[in-house]
């Protein structure tokens, strides 16, 4: 993910949502943070 | 009276909350050193928003201050030119993204095994819990 041209539109949407709940402080992704989002972004399964 | 023309950009406030952290291991004098600014002052005048942080200060800023150039850059563009315009700056040349938030969009493909998800409701919601918000 080095060029910002990688990014889809999902992505990006991602982006500007965790800037708007983080107030744009950059935070970072910690092992708490990081298992709750594994949680959301699952694929379902059936 | 002094002028503080930049005393309420975020830019102002950022740096200011970085060298307070940083000050156990690295003096505010160091901080300007490093930026490559002959005068020691500046990183003051930086903080209190007298003086603006010029763009092509930036990369040398974000290493003495130990932040990412990127976000750094999106501050000082946000300063420099007021956030409207930036944004239509980064609308057309592209988003810097730091380091931190490419990590958080390999974790959410990796998660995701590379479905490239969209930002439901529903994920806005966990988010928000994830952020206390």
């Amino acid at each position: 993910m080095d060029e910002q041209d990688d990014l889809t539109l999902n992505e990006r949407a991602w982006l500007r949502f965790l800037r708007e709940v983080s107030n744009d402080s950059d935070p970072g992704p910690t092992l708490r943070r990081v298992q709750l989002l594994r949680r959301i972004c699952e694929p379902r399964r059936k | 009276m002094t002028k503080k023309p930049h005393e309420d950009t975020r830019l102002a406030k950022y740096v200011e909350r970085r060298v307070l952290e940083l000050k156990p291991t690295k003096s505010q004098s160091q901080v300007a050193s490093e930026a490559g600014f002959p005068n020691p002052n500046m990183v003051t005048m930086i903080k209190n928003g007298t003086s603006k942080l010029a763009l092509d200060r930036v990369p040398s800023m974000a290493r003495a201050l130990q932040c990412d150039p990127a976000y750094l850059m999106r501050l000082a563009l946000e300063q420099a030119i007021g956030s409207t315009a930036a944004e239509a700056v980064i609308d057309i040349f592209g988003d810097p993204v730091t380091v931190n938030e490419r990590s958080w969009l390999q974790e959410i493909r990796q998660a995701s095994g590379n479905t490239d998800p969209r930002l439901t409701s529903r994920s806005q919601s966990a988010i928000r819990t994830i952020f206390g918000r």
